[in-house]
């Protein structure tokens, strides 16, 4: 019992401290005039998925959950998100170059169809965020089609 | 009677004609739409052959690699899937992080010069140009 008690308060402690340490999670931006969705040209079939399960990562609008602030979890978050807006923002999507806009939808369509995105890891919790087969293919084809509209 | 059948047999045929005509205009038609010419130049070939192709290529051993860039397979693409390339290309030869670091660890003549990277790079950014207009 005493080994019980002594080991829960080391890590009652360990805790604590490393609450300390900064996890450098990423701001949110309120406005975001360059966003993909102001535009209006996006079917609200996708601004849907687009919303549920990518925006948290991609783009500057993220829901942060309350334990987001906790590490080690706040850690953890923090480096997925910044890579993920590093990759693809939809927040700052119209400044993009016509090449990068293609380059990045066409990697849309590749991660989605073959199951990397999005990450186990976040669908694990976001549970809602895990795309059917059918809307990996509805996605997929969007995704394409609009990097076919912007070469016109 | 035989010459019912006769304007039928030359009416089919005629018709066979005409559809298969119309289907092969229709496959030139995209095959036009779909395939741009991504030529590579002796120069940039010589790079890509003494530097990119033991990975990137059919003889590849490593999946990765493979599954991220065919450049044999370039010409056949899409053309938006050409433009994603050649951007992933521009990309790594900006950020350096093609030929990766371990390989060059191993093999100090995989890297590429400046020079390289130069032609490279210009050669990936001005076939995305032509692609795109």
């Amino acid at each position: 019992m005493k080994v019980l008690k002594t080991a829960l308060f080391i890590l009652a402690l360990f805790l604590a401290v490393i609450q300390f340490i900064p996890d450098r999670l990423p701001e949110n931006v309120a406005d975001n005039p360059g966003d993909m969705l102001n535009s209006g040209a996006v079917p609200e079939q996708v601004v849907a998925i687009l919303k549920t399960s990518c925006y948290d990562c991609h783009s500057n609008e993220t829901h942060f959950p309350w334990y987001s602030r906790l590490a080690p979890a706040s850690w953890l978050m923090a480096k997925d998100i910044r890579e993920g807006r590093e990759n693809v923002n939809f927040s700052e999507w119209n400044g993009l170059s016509k090449r990068d806009k293609i380059g990045k939808l066409e990697s849309v369509k590749e991660e989605i169809t073959k199951g990397e995105m999005p990450l186990p890891v976040y669908t694990l919790i976001h549970r809602k965020a895990r795309l059917t087969p059918e809307q990996v293919s509805y996605l997929a084809k969007w995704a394409d089609d609009m990097a076919n509209e912007i070469l016109k | 009677m035989k010459t019912t059948i006769l304007l039928g047999i030359l009416g089919s045929l005629a018709l066979v004609v005409f559809i298969r005509g119309s289907v092969m205009h229709r496959e030139t038609g995209t095959e036009s739409a779909r395939l741009t010419e991504v030529d590579f130049p002796a120069e940039v070939k010589a790079i890509i052959d003494q530097k990119c192709h033991g990975c990137h290529s059919v003889d590849g051993k490593s999946k990765d690699a493979k599954e991220s860039l065919m450049w044999d397979s370039i010409p056949e693409y899409p053309r938006v899937k050409q433009l994603a390339k050649l951007n992933d290309i521009i990309g790594v030869l900006d950020d350096g992080s093609m030929p990766p670091e371990k390989f060059i660890e191993m093999e100090p003549g995989a890297k590429l010069t400046k020079e390289q990277r130069r032609i490279l790079k210009s050669w990936a950014e001005q076939t995305a140009d032509e692609l795109l207009n």
